[in-house]
């Protein structure tokens, strides 16, 4: 290939880098935690009378007839949760959202919980379940902005557009050396060429879950626009009403009694038969008291992908038992929907149970570094030598003020999410029952350690600030496993340890993260006060700079 | 986790050391194994390793859960032999 091409994609690669990497650092290290957003939950979530206990299956007929009476509202949509876990309602729940709020908009959303008291009474309550893990997930889905709404995810569809663009642009620059340089990881004197190779090895060997997040990322931006395309162009405008006019022909004139419905059993009966090794997690029932009334049984198939992060599920009329819909039945949908259904299995990680979260949790993680690395590699090109340029007096050169700040910035950015994301966790167990809206709090701490750790990296140099802030990383992340080690010994400070594995597994982790950010500080401390003294990464450099 | 995707695991994991350790860009060992033997049995191995990660899942699971342990290992080995090669160099 021509080197004037090599050079102009080299440009195209450098320039949407760097205009996308340290967002896409915020989304990938988001996203890596937000493979385990259930154990995330689950640690979050207090103890409580109604979630984390078991509601025998038998009497949930009852509990669905004595509800829907005295709250009908609730038949449009609710839930009937099989599992047991801390963050899961006993009993059913559903959720009022506010209207006109985006579907997206999880602050937007009251939830209640209906359980059977004993006299057969329904007792139902305005529950406020952890927003920790959502607001995670929403960092993960809009590149570190607030809020999952319709212009966030433009621009996260933009991101994403020039994410594909650095992809594609990165492989044609690296194809000439692309079979000689294959696992090289050259570390040594030429710190440009290690931090190339470092970026080239993940970039190139996990190149193909890159290509897939970039796709359906742009598509999860972009979709409404997708299909207003189609409606117009390929259906002529008529796509909704043609949904419309199949529910009014089928539409029975009276209201139907849900004491009618058959009993969860018997739905759940009705699934297994259809497929055996569907493992049902929870019945959502949507519009019993309508003429389209439906039963989705959601679950998982541990040997097929799941269509939807949180599994896939068959739809079953609740008054017939009879099968409606099994287009998203994961192992049992038609080639096209399994096709459609594996691109987001493919980005959620929806198959293979635990061994493939862990291996999406290390992509996801390598990733960050990915983009991290990128930037590192962008500032060691722009270094100014002391051999070439150095001082008479011997002082190392002046480091340009835009490579200064582009080292700030990607310290400040990446580092000041990683504090974030750690101390907001913690704050979790801190803070719960001490303050009125804990998910402001949540949205409130994250963003005041992000700008913090942004003005200090500006303040500080990139040096001197990298090392503080992994620290402070190291700190905050160890403060989630300590937090819980401090709930279990002093329980009068009014937290809660769990001891479920998947809360366990949560403290476990950040302990080892912690460990790592212990680790990557030292690293980093050597460098900057033994490393080269013409380079940002330098104390000496960083003064000698100039600020 | 069934037999067939520990094996399918544990094969493409050793599948792809092999394949690494042929490299001559690895940095485990002070020398490369020989190329074509050792490049012929991790193949060998990572077909063992799909096939049996085939037999425990539906074959697009089967076959993605194959890819992304083998996107995983490719990415992490460079990085265990950079860390090896400073750990030598510091001893020596």
């Amino acid at each position: 290939m021509r080197s004037e091409f090599i050079r102009i994609y080299k440009s195209v690669h450098t320039w949407t880098g760097i205009v996308a990497g340290m967002v896409l650092f915020i989304a990938f290290y988001a996203g890596a935690i937000t493979i385990f957003k259930e154990p995330l939950a689950r640690w979050a979530a207090p103890p409580s009378a109604i979630h984390g206990h078991t509601h025998p299956l038998g009497d949930a007929s009852a509990l669905i007839v004595a509800t829907l009476q005295k709250y009908p509202e609730a038949a449009k949509d609710f839930r009937l949760h099989l599992e047991v876990a801390e963050h899961l309602p006993k009993g059913i729940s559903w959720e009022v959202r506010a209207p006109g709020a985006d579907d997206h908009d999880h602050s937007a959303v009251r939830h209640y919980v209906a359980v059977l008291e004993t006299g057969g009474d329904v007792q139902v309550e305005e529950v406020h379940p952890s927003g920790l893990a959502e607001f995670i997930d929403t960092l993960h889905r809009v590149v570190g902005l607030p809020y999952d709404t319709d212009p966030n995810r433009w621009v996260m569809g933009f991101v994403a557009v020039l994410y594909a663009l650095a992809l594609v642009s990165g492989v044609i620059v690296l194809l000439p050396s692309l079979v000689k340089d294959f696992f090289a990881l050259r570390v040594g004197k030429n710190l440009k060429r290690m931090w190339l190779d470092a970026h080239n090895v993940v970039g190139i060997v996990s190149l193909p879950f890159h290509v897939v997040m970039a796709l359906t990322a742009v598509v999860f931006a972009y979709h409404d626009g997708f299909y207003l395309i189609q409606d117009k162009f390929i259906h002529d405008g008529r796509w909704g009403s043609a949904f419309q006019g199949r529910a009014n022909a089928a539409a029975p004139a009276t209201q139907r009694d849900p004491a009618a419905m058959r009993s969860p059993a018997d739905l759940l009966d009705s699934v297994r038969a259809l497929s055996p090794s569907f493992e049902p997690t929870s019945l959502q029932y949507l519009n019993v008291t309508g003429p389209r009334a439906a039963v989705r049984v959601w679950g998982h198939d541990p040997t097929a992908h799941s269509p939807r992060f949180v599994g896939g599920f068959v739809a079953v009329d609740p008054y017939s038992g009879e099968i409606m819909n099994a287009d998203f039945l994961p192992g049992h949908q038609s080639l096209s929907n399994a096709i459609i259904g594996s691109f987001f299995a493919l980005h959620f990680g929806a198959y293979g149970g635990a061994p493939v979260q862990w291996i999406y949790f290390l992509l996801g993680l390598a990733g960050a570094w990915l983009f991290y690395g990128g930037n590192l590699l962008w500032l060691e090109t722009r270094r100014i030598k002391a051999a070439r340029t150095g001082n008479a007096d011997g002082t190392p050169p002046e480091q340009r003020r835009d490579v200064r700040w582009m080292a700030a910035a990607t310290v400040g950015v990446c580092l000041g999410a990683v504090c974030g994301i750690s101390l907001t966790i913690v704050a979790a167990r801190w803070l719960h029952g001490r303050v009125e809206d804990i998910n402001a709090w949540h949205q409130g701490i994250y963003y005041a350690v992000f700008f913090s750790a942004l003005v200090w990296a500006f303040r500080r140099g990139a040096a001197q600030s990298s090392v503080h802030l992994l620290r402070l990383a190291a700190v905050f992340t160890f403060a989630i496993p300590a937090t819980s080690f401090l709930a279990w010994i002093f329980p009068s400070l009014g937290m809660w340890a769990s001891g479920s594995a998947a809360a366990m597994g949560v403290d476990g982790t950040a302990l080892a993260g912690g460990f790592c950010f212990i680790w990557l500080a030292r690293a980093t401390n050597r460098r900057v006060k033994g490393g080269p003294v013409d380079s940002i990464w330098s104390i000496r450099g960083d003064s000698a700079g100039g600020r | 986790m069934t037999i067939f995707t520990l094996m399918g695991f544990l094969a493409t994991l050793l599948g792809s050391v092999a394949i690494y350790l042929a490299s001559p860009n690895q940095r485990w060992r002070a020398t490369s194994w020989p190329a074509p033997p050792a490049r012929t049995t991790g193949v060998l191995l990572l077909a063992v390793g799909l096939i049996s990660l085939l037999q425990a899942l539906r074959p697009a699971a089967g076959t993605f859960v194959f890819v992304h342990w083998l996107m995983l290992l490719f990415a992490l080995f460079p990085y265990f032999g950079a860390l090896l090669a400073s750990r030598r160099n510091t001893h020596s």
